[in-house]
């Protein structure tokens, strides 16, 4: 057979064989999620009543749900833009917080300003507040080899003490009395709107549709994007074509901070509440990380976990009011899908593995190795100026 | 009354304790290859339900071995998906990451919250007999909990499996060159195995210093992304024991500095000149180490502006209040600093977050 239509063919079963395992997946993960609830002397079916009744029962429940999903699909874009790039930030909540500050910042302080100047300059803000972030993280890598995977992590938690002081006490209209700040301008919020009987924000409308068909267009369209994908998979090949990996991978970064940032400012100007609170970003960054992973790494089929996490972080709120079961039953959740999910890749490893010993090796390119499973090299990567310091 | 005293120092190593038990486990597992950035939850894991034992038991050496093993369990599950099953290591320790949080968050809320009197008894300092005694360095170093001693046996005891034991190659090889060590006839998985189970169960003690050790109570997420400063002490000291510890032991300082600060009405002069110092000795080494001559000017201009502002403020000496917030920022910003300053030239396991398959 046609190597190339064989390929097509194993990916088609591949994607088959994935998909089931993750509805597995979801299945094992929400059974033992309700036999917690069971355990825990609750009533599993009325905790799950509440959980999908509440975020998919009516057309409001499924638009707090889609709200819910926007900051998290935002934080996977951003995890797939670094991880195109080979670089992996894990430092989306601290982007996002960041971002939102700077929008909470011009919503709250920056009035009177008409809505046509004072809503993108919010969004703006967002963004650069997240890139900057980010870019600070990035410039720690490629001048300081500072991995990025650390100096993420340790600023998610500079990010969160500073939000946690402004909603506290700086921005606070009464400081040590009321734990969230003045209230941000109308018009720095995103307008929301009615659609069959229920409201939304046009945060969700505009934001999410442009922001996948971006991240989209940016990786698969683009040559900047085809440099990006060169540089995450190939990293001597891009050096020897003429590209510098760590220019590119600072670009990745800083796009990747932009997205975080986006989200953190519609956390800000889509929310319902239309003031800041502290750790408003509330795991959303940590989300988007294992929706991006559960599509594997795809932007438009991050949409669609994001969809299921929004679902998860909608529910959950209405079962802990209704069936009295804690929030936090949601995240340990989230945590065993991440786990049950390193199967899903185990066994198509195998598959591959026992095709490779059936067929023996392609000649036809393989398709490249799954971007989870691919590792970039920890801290060997080289400076911009191609000098090889910290090379062993 | 000085804030860089005694007291501090006691506590530095008090709080330093938990980071450099957790931080010899780290290296243990990094130095076999094997990357754990799960450990703020393997910490939880260890607070929580060492916590969980004592309070319920009233044995505080139940609840420490219960600490032990609930981190070599999350340790397991590591160890299974990501050494067994080549799972990425990144993926699967951000996992055990989250499993950590939400696991005993619920479970908190659950089983304790509600309940009246939830603590138990703080463990108490044992003075050691003879050595108590010596003047400012015996209440400093030897009236520490039993804990405390244990977190710090450990450094010698990682350096010498590591450095002077067959084993210790053989843990060193499984990171650099498995390939090597399996054709030796040593199975590279048993290996990686138990240490992340080692490293689990260590990062268990942490957290069970933390909780029973410190406080004598468990709070939601205490752990506070100390397993993430551990990783930046184990990156800091090059996977070397003695200098990862004192990394650790330097972000003790920062915790127990900043612990201090909290309740001081007004920032003390002596912060201000340690602040000072170490941005202008990061300018000077940055000025030095920098190849262009641009850059040479702004560093040597952030020290000058900065002895400038140092002595403005020891000058006028103001009535400035910063909030706490700030203060608990202090441990990861001096963890990115030490980060940028000292890195240089890592010598890096070379399979490290890298999974190992046997060939066929």
């Amino acid at each position: 057979m046609d190597p190339i239509q064989l390929i097509r063919r194993y990916e088609v079963a591949d994607r088959v064989v994935a998909g089931s395992l993750l509805a597995c997946v979801v299945v094992v993960t929400g059974s033992v999620a309700m036999l917690a609830v069971a355990i825990t002397g609750e009533s599993p079916l009325e905790a799950a009543r509440a959980l999908l009744g509440g975020s998919l029962g009516s057309t409001s429940a499924f638009y707090s749900t889609l709200t819910k999903a926007l900051p998290t699909l935002l934080a996977a874009l951003a995890w797939i833009v670094a991880i195109t790039a080979g670089r992996l930030n894990i430092g989306m909540e601290g982007q996002m917080l960041v971002g939102g500050v700077l929008a909470a910042g011009v919503g709250i302080y920056l009035i009177p300003l008409p809505w046509f100047v004072h809503l993108p300059l919010g969004i703006l803000a967002g963004i650069a507040g997240g890139a900057l972030y980010a870019g600070i993280a990035a410039w720690l890598w490629a001048r300081w080899e500072v991995h990025e995977l650390l100096s993420t992590l340790l600023m998610n938690f500079i990010a969160i003490y500073l939000v946690r002081w402004l909603a506290r006490d700086a921005w606070s209209p009464q400081p040590g009395f009321l734990d969230y700040s003045e209230r941000i301008a109308d018009t720095a919020l995103w307008p929301a709107v009615t659609v069959f009987g229920g409201r939304i924000s046009l945060a969700v409308v505009i934001v999410l549709p442009v922001s996948v068909a971006f991240v989209a267009f940016l990786l698969r369209r683009t040559t900047f994007g085809y440099k990006l994908r060169l540089a995450g998979t190939n990293e001597t090949l891009a050096l020897y074509s003429g590209l510098s990996p760590t220019r590119l991978s600072v670009r990745a970064l800083v796009i990747s901070g932009g997205l975080a940032g986006l989200g953190g400012s519609c956390l800000i100007q889509g929310g319902q509440t239309a003031r800041m609170v502290a750790h408003f970003s509330a795991d959303h960054g940590y989300e988007g990380i294992v929706a991006a992973l559960l599509a594997r790494n795809g932007p438009i089929g991050a949409g669609v976990s994001s969809l299921l996490f929004g679902t998860l972080r909608q529910g959950s709120v209405v079962m802990e009011v209704q069936a009295g079961v804690s929030a936090a039953l949601a995240l340990t959740t989230v945590a065993i899908v991440i786990l049950l999910m390193t199967l899903t890749e185990y066994v198509l490893r195998g598959r591959e593995h026992r095709r490779i010993a059936h067929d023996g090796p392609h000649d036809a390119p393989v398709h490249a190795d799954s971007p989870v499973t691919r590792k970039p090299e920890v801290g060997v990567d080289r400076p911009a100026d191609g000098s090889t310091r910290g090379d062993p | 009354m000085g804030i860089l005293d005694a007291a501090w120092l006691y506590a530095t190593l008090r709080m330093g304790g938990p980071l450099v038990v957790t931080a010899m486990g780290e290296i243990i597992s990094q130095r076999s290859g094997v990357i754990n950035i799960g450990l703020d939850g393997m910490m939880l894991a260890g607070a929580f339900f060492g916590f969980l034992t004592a309070f319920t038991t009233g044995s505080i050496a139940l609840g420490v071995c219960a600490g032990i093993v609930a981190g070599a369990v999350l340790g397991a599950i590591m160890g299974l998906l990501s050494v067994q099953l080549g799972g990425d290591q990144i993926i699967v320790g951000l996992g055990i990451l989250l499993l950590g949080i939400g696991l005993t968050t619920f479970l908190y809320q659950e089983l304790l919250v509600g309940m009246a009197e939830v603590a138990v008894d703080r463990l108490r300092p044992y003075p050691i007999p003879v050595l108590s005694r010596i003047p400012i360095l015996g209440p400093i170093l030897f009236n520490q909990t039993v804990l405390v001693y244990l977190a710090y046996f450990s450094v010698p005891v990682t350096w010498f499996l590591l450095f002077r034991t067959r084993t210790g190659v053989i843990i060193r090889a499984a990171g650099e060159v498995p390939s090597a060590v399996d054709a030796n006839g040593v199975n590279v998985y048993a290996v990686r195995w138990c240490t992340v189970i080692v490293s689990g169960a260590l990062a268990g003690l942490g957290g069970t210093l933390l909780s029973i050790g410190q406080v004598g109570l468990f709070v939601e997420h205490m752990t506070a992304g100390r397993g993430f400063l551990v990783l930046a002490a184990v990156f800091f000291g090059r996977w070397r024991p003695l200098l990862a510890a004192g990394g650790a032991v330097l972000f003790g300082a920062a915790y127990a500095l900043q612990l201090r600060l909290q309740a001081m009405e007004t920032v003390p002069i002596e912060v201000w000149v340690l602040a000072a110092a170490i941005v202008i000795a990061a300018a000077i080494r940055g000025a030095v180490r920098t190849r262009t001559r641009r850059a040479r000017l702004v560093a040597l201009g952030t020290a000058g502006i900065c002895a400038a502002g140092l002595a403005w403020v020891i000058g006028t000496s103001p009535q400035w209040v910063l909030p706490s917030e700030f203060w608990l920022m202090v441990p990861f910003v001096v963890s990115i600093g030490v980060l940028a300053g000292f890195v240089g030239r890592a010598e890096m396991p070379r399979t490290l977050a890298l999974s190992y398959t046997r060939p066929r």
